[in-house]
């Protein structure tokens, strides 16, 4: 049998008017104080909470009253107040403070756990769902339910971190596998086969995948030149046949005409063009003799329109000629950068190793100008060595593109496998990790779970098997 | 000083801890305090969780050195 309430002394509490002391037996578990009304009872257990919980009792529950003034008994004072009680070989005592109950005594002063009628009845008579309520203030533990809570939060974190590793997991498992169909399921499954691939140094492959797009690049670049060059060409014998065409008319109309007129417009033109710069000259540049400029100028300009069909066609055969000689510049130009195209192409191809330019076999001595880089560009001679060479390695074009295209698939497919291999690693690392957070966690849960519980039967258990008769409770 | 209902649980369930040695000893100090007052997060339920998942794999490898 454990520690009973051995004695209870009052002085000046309540209706404790003359010094009161209550003994109790001991060695019986149970002791029961019964009465009529208003005989004290509820006095008893009032001051033992005011020793043992430093609290008003029974007061607290009437509205009416204020507790503190009414604590001491009739005719005496709060400072002649004093309760005491003896518990398990100790004493403790509590008088009225300023602020209420002050107790004193040693350490490990008992609590008293009082259930009142008004509660008994409040459960009985309440609906099941607040009968939790009402017994609420003995066996809740608060602040050890929101710990709780919180390690209930981080197991419905951990889970769902650890339900999404998994799922990422199945996610690379599952592209692996179709990766591993598609190739037509080699080995023994798809993970062997995933690991290995995984293993495969991909440098060379990516150098190659490198080398042929910079040859392709520049075969493109030199394909695009020799377009326009072509096209410039074409411009050129467009203008070369429109100078022809104005060189013939003019040469015609000369000979129909009096040579001597077809060589005096460029005199009269610039005559002209003088008389319009000096409109007040009074004497002639060419013989000194006087002249008026006025008149002269409307003579001019009458013989000038006289001539003005072969005016226009000297014009017309000028302004071709300007536009032949901007062609031919044109086309110069786009010589040049098709041999520098193809100077650049070239060694690209010879140092290249693809069994896709080999076959083509070139005899890279029959373009011995194209590969000297000393040797002047812009040559017809030049450009044509330069198209020759161009239309044999363009053969190679089409073969290279191919494999470049399968190398880079082959290089995404790997870079796909080793990252899909990758996640399976991380993510079962993480999944294992997760699982061992888990079960600690859980582990911790059970035993927060079972403690709080355990303490609330506890609390329950001795309020049904000792009532209010063994309210003192150390543990 | 009378030790509140949280202060007895939270004491029951360190000691508890420490009887299933799931938490090592020197991460029990002051656990029972925090418990009690409502202060131990889910960081710090997490934070303790893999500590000891930490400690136990030393322990694991220092048992196979």
């Amino acid at each position: 049998m454990g520690n009973r309430l051995e004695k209870l002394t009052l002085q000046g509490f309540r209706g404790a008017t003359c010094p009161v002391e209550i003994e109790f037996e001991k060695n019986k578990p149970v002791a029961v104080i019964f009465g009529e009304n208003g005989t004290g009872k509820s006095t008893i257990v009032d001051a033992i909470g005011f020793v043992c919980n430093q609290e008003y009792g029974s007061l607290t529950e009437k509205s009416s009253t204020i507790p503190k003034s009414h604590l001491p008994s009739i005719g005496t004072t709060a400072k002649n107040l004093k309760v005491s009680i003896s518990y398990a070989g100790q004493s403790w005592s509590a008088t009225l403070g300023r602020t209420g109950p002050e107790s004193t005594g040693p350490e490990g002063r008992p609590t008293a756990r009082i259930l009142r009628r008004s509660q008994i009845l409040q459960v009985v008579n309440a609906p099941p769902k607040a009968r939790y309520e009402a017994l609420q203030s003995f066996i809740a533990v608060p602040m050890v339910q929101k710990s709780e809570d919180s390690l209930r939060d981080t197991i419905k974190t951990v889970k769902r971190e650890l339900s999404d590793a998994v799922v990422a997991k199945n996610r690379a498992e599952e592209t692996l596998e179709k990766l591993w169909k598609a190739e037509g399921s080699p080995g023994n499954n798809y993970i062997t086969w995933a690991t290995a691939k995984a293993k495969e140094k991909a440098d060379d492959l990516q150098a190659n995948v490198s080398e042929a797009n910079e040859i392709l690049a520049a075969l493109k670049s030199a394909i695009e030149v020799r377009g326009q060059l072509e096209t410039d060409e074409r411009e050129l014998s467009d203008c070369e046949g429109k100078l022809r065409q104005a060189k013939e008319k003019l040469e015609l109309t000369e000979t129909t005409k009096t040579e001597r007129d077809a060589s005096i417009i460029s005199v009269l033109q610039n005559a002209k063009a003088f008389l319009e710069k000096h409109e007040n000259a009074s004497q002639c540049p060419v013989c000194e003799g006087p002249i008026n400029a006025k008149v002269l100028q409307q003579k001019i300009t009458a013989r000038l329109d006289e001539m003005k069909e072969m005016v226009e066609l000297k014009k017309s055969f000028e302004a071709s000629r300007e536009k032949f000689d901007k062609a031919e510049n044109t086309v110069s130009r786009s010589r040049e950068k098709l041999v520098n195209a193809v100077r650049k192409l070239a060694p690209l191809v010879k140092e290249g190793v693809f069994e896709e330019i080999r076959s083509i076999a070139v005899d890279w001595q029959a373009y011995p100008h194209v590969l000297d880089n000393k040797q002047e560009d812009g040559t017809v001679a030049m450009t044509e060595e330069a198209q020759r060479l161009l239309k044999l390695l363009e053969a190679c074009q089409t073969p290279l593109q191919t494999k470049a295209n399968n190398d880079q698939k082959t290089l995404n497919q790997l870079t796909a496998i080793k990252g899909h291999v990758d996640t399976i690693a991380e993510e079962t690392a993480d999944t294992k990790r997760q699982e061992s957070l888990l079960n600690g966690l859980m582990k911790m849960l059970e035993v927060v779970e079972k403690e709080r519980k355990a303490y609330v039967e506890g609390v329950l258990n001795s309020i049904s098997q000792t009532g209010c008769s063994n309210p003192l409770d150390t543990t | 000083m009378t030790k509140s209902a949280d202060q007895i649980v939270a004491e029951k369930i360190v000691e508890e801890f420490r009887k299933r040695k799931l938490v090592k000893e020197n991460r029990l100090e002051g656990l029972a305090k925090k418990l009690a007052e409502g202060r131990f997060s889910s960081e710090d339920w997490k934070l303790m969780a893999e500590l000891e998942i930490e400690n136990a794999k030393e322990g694991e490898n220092g048992e196979s050195t």
